[in-house]
């Protein structure tokens, strides 16, 4: 067979570079340890806490202790050991805090791709609805829903997965709209491929690039909003090891000097939505390469 | 340019539309019976019918919904059934706090942001970027009611060099409320600064790359012009669209932050809204609070497009 | 007494390494050329060989990874690489200027053209009212008719041609004594870069400015430059003034790249185009001997060991060759040999009858095709040809029913009436219209593997059993000779000619009746090119197929094209067979395309000035009218000329008669 004299150039090395870039980013790898930290945090959480965090009846002689040697980070205003409550306080938006993002990326994702491939009057419509959705602040949105909805873990992953598809979608619709002008998807229709084909298997493998930044993106503004909305005594009951609430409960004790069962947790939000970031801004560093 | 102009007005009113429909059949979905509310569990269901009738809120939804908007557009909020106050009375004072407060981090934020992100785009790689970058992108996450509560402590309650509460001494004088608004203001200038900066990174990075820029220098330009007439003139432009779109962030940000400095601004009124299920409140104020976002954006795309030859005069002769 | 003449440009072994992954690789290897004053010299080569890093180096301006790691640049005797910064901006202001690849994006788009070139004049210290008048000055000195209005413009707002001229004003403000033009008229059309081409040759007649000319474009290097460097692999392997180094090349790579290019009297029924077989060495590698060794058809076993030295051919001429006498007898890789076949116009396969296509933008309706009607027949080649606007890509977009055309259009293949989209076609007819588009980076889904894109489209398009489709692939493969090694892999691991093929592959997949070929070979190298033609002529003899092809080379065009068409704002010119227009008489509007095609010369050159006018806002009575150099009167603005036989299977759009036409272009 006559072929040309061809070599391969460089092997299918992509991937493995793009890895290799992530590991050499300190950023990265400061973010990814701290992220690794608080998901054993969440997973182990009562197994590695020194105390029930939950607490005990007798906590309550113990209520507004400063930090000590028995107590490292005090104990809060009903005699709950803080130290364990942070600890435990991982596992809830470590929970939440994905999976709606999971939702809203998929979601987003389908929506995105049927707004950008389709265009014509259904897109005109569905980006009309979602400038005017999104010209609400999304706590504003979730604040309502859920005050409709009252406290629940699954209320709370639904709320925030429906509130981030359409921006979501946004992100999608505009990597699609500039794929769908790629001549490859052109070919598609030449042979007469259903939309849904072009859609999913054409188009999508092309824009797993954006949607993976956007979903950890994303993840860090879930943080932000389900943290925000547990402050208002939103979304979670009440008794829940959570960062939030903690602090919901416990900051008009501030001004008396009780800083305790506030600041630790609000520690915690801020070393997790840092380093949720740092890793995320590490991913979108590579792949814009 | 007017074709441009009038499209887009047009598109912020279709808008603005979609947004009230939104709103209206949105807020349906809190639970509870208006009339019920009102007049407590133990009020009879005769008398809780009768006010239902009084209020209109037994009448089909889309009556209920014209009647709403019908007034809206004739300046007629409703009545807040929390406070028995016009709720356009109630939105206006509110509003106008929280507009003051936006108005001190907006101060604050913009020149620094744009300041920072131009030194960072100019000095790419270098570890003056990093810092900015990375510096940036880390309180920009930190949600406003975090960084608020180390603020007070460190500045309110530690230092005892600011008030812990947003909310000045009646007659208080444009200083001493300004004083008053630095502390709650600071959190939001912290979530700004990160994503102004950013915007204006990208925009200057973008400019130095682009071939245009590599004439100037080829000219025999001084860095200084060259950054100056060229770079900044065309990195800065994305920058306006930015800060627009952060009014619509800025008002969420602000129900945590007014809840935790007790500052009766949009945010806490709304925040009350919602917990005390007053209907006409809530629609109202979402209303005005997404139509102030469409008019900022609006007025940005307008600016912009002012400022941008491409839009402002169209394509080849 | 010796005289020592300084020379505009002076590159002394010129060594410049890139950093790429944390690695100094070799870029360009001891490159050695001058310029005389005067002069213009040329550097010539294809993508990747180096030249427009030197160009860039000749300014001291290189992006941050790259670095001179030794010898030396002077620009009239001063050293770049000794110089302060502040020297060095000196010089740019008054001694070097440049022009470059892309106008649009050269100029700011946020400054008005006034105060982008009267910024220069400024520089050069003259008041704020002197250099708007010198900024005038500067303008009409490259042509520009009405320099006031265009000084108020933004670059948006004029076209590439004039985008370019004004580059250019800004490049000679100075009057520099030497002038860097990288690739200035590549991305233009042939009646533009014609147009650009002569005003720079008129500049520097009357400016004496030195010239450092850098293209890929063989022909134009050849009728722009005095001498004449070219460069393989970061490597001067030929230099020595034009006319010579062009009609007897010295090095078997420049007789090569000569080879590709098809040659006048050559169509694909009397011969093959002959190729460089492999790739350009990738950036860094350095070969013990000879750089080229590996593509060589003269390669001996010295030339593997030893690196030749630039011998003297003559007492201007170098060839880096160790047998540069032997260099004309280079081996074809490709016999000459044809396809023998003539295409015969007898069946006809597509029949487009009184097509339109208007566009709605913005309120306007944009008239991208008005009224054309075509025949293609089986088994023939017709070719689409004019200006970017022409309406070519739209024709061929109706055709595949990717986009509709206007109502009352009709499309028929093989006498069926074809739906105005692809979705209304019945399967025969998908699989029957087929494309091959320019670019095979975006015309291939870069997820996908080669054995995917290609599978596809035969399980999609012929309904075939897994085992069967995999036993036609197999041949497909073959028969565009593509190894079926390469079916696993994607195709960001493929060389462009590779890809290409990949997709002429794809749409063969359905054995298809006609296959568009948009612009199928501008993206790519010559010597690639040459290759891709002779598969696009084997497949066309060996299956049969017709192809609509669309192409703004008119070498191309000659080499493959059975019938011509050409069209101009969308209405059909000229169609006949390829000889009968590549003879003439022609209507003025080919006459002009054909003087743009750099192989044409002689004193029957006519130009076209004057920009393309708007689709939307088309010209009265003939369209052509506006640019016509041979408009004879009032009727060609108030009354459209039909489209007359002028003689069989020879169409004109003209109010001039044939006789007329033929007189007028002979002498």
């Amino acid at each position: 067979m006559v072929t040309d004299s061809t070599d391969l150039k460089a092997p299918d090395d992509l991937r493995r570079r793009r890895l290799g870039l992530l590991f050499r980013s300190r950023t990265f790898l400061v973010g990814a340890a701290i992220v690794t930290f608080w998901l054993l945090c969440a997973i182990l959480g009562e197994l590695i806490t020194p105390y029930d965090p939950a607490g005990t009846a007798a906590d309550i002689l113990r209520k507004n202790l400063p930090p000590s040697a028995t107590n490292w980070f005090g104990t809060d205003q009903i005699g709950r050991d803080v130290f364990s409550r942070v600890i435990a306080g991982a596992r809830s938006i470590l929970i939440i805090a994905p999976a709606a993002t999971l939702l809203g990326t998929v979601l987003g994702t389908a929506l995105g791709l049927i707004t950008g491939y389709a265009r014509g009057i259904l897109d005109d419509i569905i980006s009309r609805a979602i400038d005017a959705f999104l010209s609400i602040p999304l706590v504003i949105t979730a604040m309502v829903a859920l005050a409709a909805l009252g406290p629940s873990t699954l209320g709370l992953i639904i709320v925030i997965g429906l509130v981030f598809t359409p921006v979501i979608s946004r992100t999608v619709r505009a990597a699609v709209l500039a794929e769908r002008e790629l001549e490859y998807v052109a070919a598609a229709r030449l042979r007469r491929e259903a939309s849904a084909h072009i859609m999913f298997v054409e188009i999508l493998p092309n824009v797993m690039g954006p949607i993976l930044v956007e979903f950890t993106v994303r993840l860090g503004y879930a943080i932000f909003t389900v943290i925000t909305l547990s402050f208002l005594g939103l979304g979670l009951s009440p008794s829940t090891p959570d960062w939030g609430i903690a602090i919901f409960q416990h900051y008009a004790l501030l001004n008396g000097g009780i800083w305790w069962p506030v600041l630790f947790p609000a520690l915690a939000i801020a070393s997790l939505v840092v380093a949720v970031n740092l890793v995320s801004d590490g991913i979108a560093a590579v792949f814009e390469q | 340019m007017t074709r441009f102009l009038t499209r887009r007005v047009l598109l912020a009113l279709v808008t603005l539309f979609v947004l009230s429909v939104l709103v209206f059949f949105g807020t349906q979905i809190l639970p509870g019976d208006v009339g019920r509310r009102i007049l407590g569990p133990f009020a009879t269901q005769e008398a809780v019918d009768a006010l239902n009738g009084r209020l209109g809120t037994d009448r089909p939804l889309i009556t209920q919904y014209l009647s709403w908007i019908g007034g809206v557009v004739r300046g007629d909020l409703g009545t807040s059934l929390n406070f028995s106050r016009p709720v356009s009375e109630l939105v206006g004072r509110a509003l106008a706090n929280s507009a003051k407060l936006a108005a001190v981090a907006f101060v604050i934020v913009v020149p620094l942001a744009i300041l920072g992100g131009v030194i960072a785009g100019l000095r790419q790689g270098t570890w003056v970027d990093r810092t900015v970058s990375v510096g940036s992108l880390s309180v920009t996450v930190i949600p406003e009611f975090v960084s608020g509560i180390v603020l007070i402590l460190v500045f309110g309650i530690v230092l005892k060099w600011l008030p812990v509460t947003a909310r000045p001494p009646d007659g208080a004088g444009l200083l001493t409320q300004v004083r008053y608004l630095i502390l709650p203001a600071i959190p939001l200038v912290l979530v700004l600064f990160g994503y102004i900066a950013r915007i204006t990174r990208a925009g200057v990075v973008e400019a130095l790359n682009a071939d245009y820029t590599r004439t100037a220098i080829l000219k025999g330009l001084t860095s200084r012009k060259v950054v100056v007439r060229h770079v900044l003139r065309n990195a800065l432009l994305p920058t306006i669209a930015v800060v627009a779109t952060q009014i619509g962030y800025l008002i969420g940000g602000l129900v945590a932050i007014e809840v935790l400095f007790t500052y009766q601004g949009i945010g806490q009124l709304l925040y009350t809204a919602v917990q005390k299920k007053d209907f006409p409140l809530l629609q109202s104020g979402v209303l005005v609070v997404g139509a102030t976002y469409l008019i900022a954006t609006l007025l940005a795309d307008i600016a912009y497009s002012f400022l941008n030859p491409r839009i402002r005069l169209g394509g080849v002769e | 007494m010796t005289s020592v003449i300084t020379k505009a440009l002076a590159v002394d072994d010129l060594q410049l390494d890139y950093r790429v992954a944390g690695k100094w690789l070799a870029a360009i290897r001891g490159v050695t050329f001058a310029v005389e004053p005067g002069e213009s010299f040329g550097l010539v080569g294809e993508s990747g060989c180096g030249k427009s890093t030197i160009a860039m180096a000749a300014m001291r301006y290189l992006p941050g990874n790259g670095r001179i790691s030794g010898g030396s640049i002077l620009v009239g005797g001063r050293d770049l690489q000794t110089m302060s910064d502040d020297d060095l901006r000196r010089l740019r202001i008054k001694a070097v200027s440049m022009v470059y690849q892309n106008p649009g994006s050269a100029l700011n788009p946020s400054l008005r053209i006034d105060e982008q070139v009267g910024e220069v004049f400024r520089l050069l210290g003259a008041s704020k009212s002197e250099a708007r008048d010198r900024t005038g000055e500067a303008l009409r000195r490259v042509q520009i008719s009405d320099p006031v209005r265009v000084m108020r413009r933004y670059p948006h707002q004029l076209s590439g041609g004039m985008q370019q001229r004004v580059v250019i004003a800004m490049a000679l403000a100075s009057e520099p004594e030497l002038l860097i033009l990288d690739e200035p008229t590549t991305g233009l059309d042939a009646t533009v870069e014609a147009e650009v081409l002569d005003l720079i040759t008129k500049l520097r007649a009357e400016t004496g400015t030195s010239v450092l000319f850098i293209s890929h474009n063989l022909a134009v290097i050849r009728k722009m430059c005095d001498r004449v460097g070219v460069l393989y692999a970061g490597r001067l392997v030929e230099q020595g003034p034009s006319d010579e180094l062009f009609s007897e090349p010295r090095h078997p790579y420049t007789v090569g790249l000569l080879r590709c290019l098809p040659q006048r009297g050559v169509t694909k029924d009397r011969g093959a185009l002959d190729t460089i077989p492999g790739f350009l060495p990738p950036i860094g590698a350095i070969p013990t001997g000879c750089v080229f060794a590996d593509r060589c058809g003269l390669v001996q076993e010295i030339c593997r060991k030893e690196e030749p030295i630039l011998y003297d051919v003559s007492p201007t001429r170098v060839s880096r060759c160790h047998f540069h006498q032997d260099a004309p007898n280079l081996p074809r890789v490709v016999p000459a040999i044809g396809t023998g076949i003539k295409a015969d116009h007898s069946v006809k396969l597509v029949d487009i009858d009184g097509v339109s296509k208007t566009f709605h933008q913005d309120g306007h309706a944009v008239y991208a095709v008005v009224d054309v009607n075509l025949e293609i027949a089986e088994g023939e080649t017709l070719a689409l040809v004019g200006e970017s606007g022409s309406g070519k890509s739209t024709i061929a977009r109706l055709v595949l029913g990717l986009t509709a055309p206007d109502h009352g259009s009709v499309i028929e293949l093989e006498g069926d009436a074809m739906a105005p989209s692809i979705d209304g076609r019945p399967e025969a007819q998908v699989r029957a219209v087929q494309i091959v588009f320019q670019n095979p980076d975006s015309a291939l889904n870069r997820r996908h593997t080669i054995k995917r894109i290609i599978g596809r489209s035969m399980t999609k398009l012929l309904r075939v059993s897994p085992q069967e489709r995999d036993k036609r692939m197999s041949e497909l493969l073959t028969s565009v000779r593509v190894g079926s090694q390469y079916l696993t892999v994607r195709p960001r691991n493929l060389s462009g000619g590779l890809k290409q093929r990949i997709a002429i592959a794809r749409a063969f997949a359905g054995d298809p009746k006609l296959v568009v070929c948009d612009e199928p070979t501008s993206a790519l190298d010559v010597s690639v090119q040459a290759a891709i033609l002779n598969l696009l002529a084997r497949l066309q003899a060996d299956k049969g197929v017709a192809y609509l092809f669309i192409s703004h080379d008119l070498g191309v065009v000659r080499y493959l094209a059975d019938r011509v068409a050409v069209l101009y704002l969308g209405r059909l010119m000229e169609v006949g067979d390829a000889e009968q227009v590549f003879g003439g008489p022609n209507h003025p509007y080919t006459e002009a395309l054909l003087s743009a095609s750099a192989e044409v010369e002689g004193d029957t050159r006519i130009r076209l000035h004057g920009e393309i006018p708007s689709a939307a806002n088309p010209p009265s009575g003939c369209v052509f009218n506006t640019r016509c150099p041979r408009k004879i009167g009032e009727i060609c603005e108030t009354q459209e000329p039909p489209l007359i036989d002028m003689e069989p299977g020879h169409a004109i759009r003209c109010h001039i008669p044939i006789e007329e036409l033929r007189r007028l272009q002979k002498g």
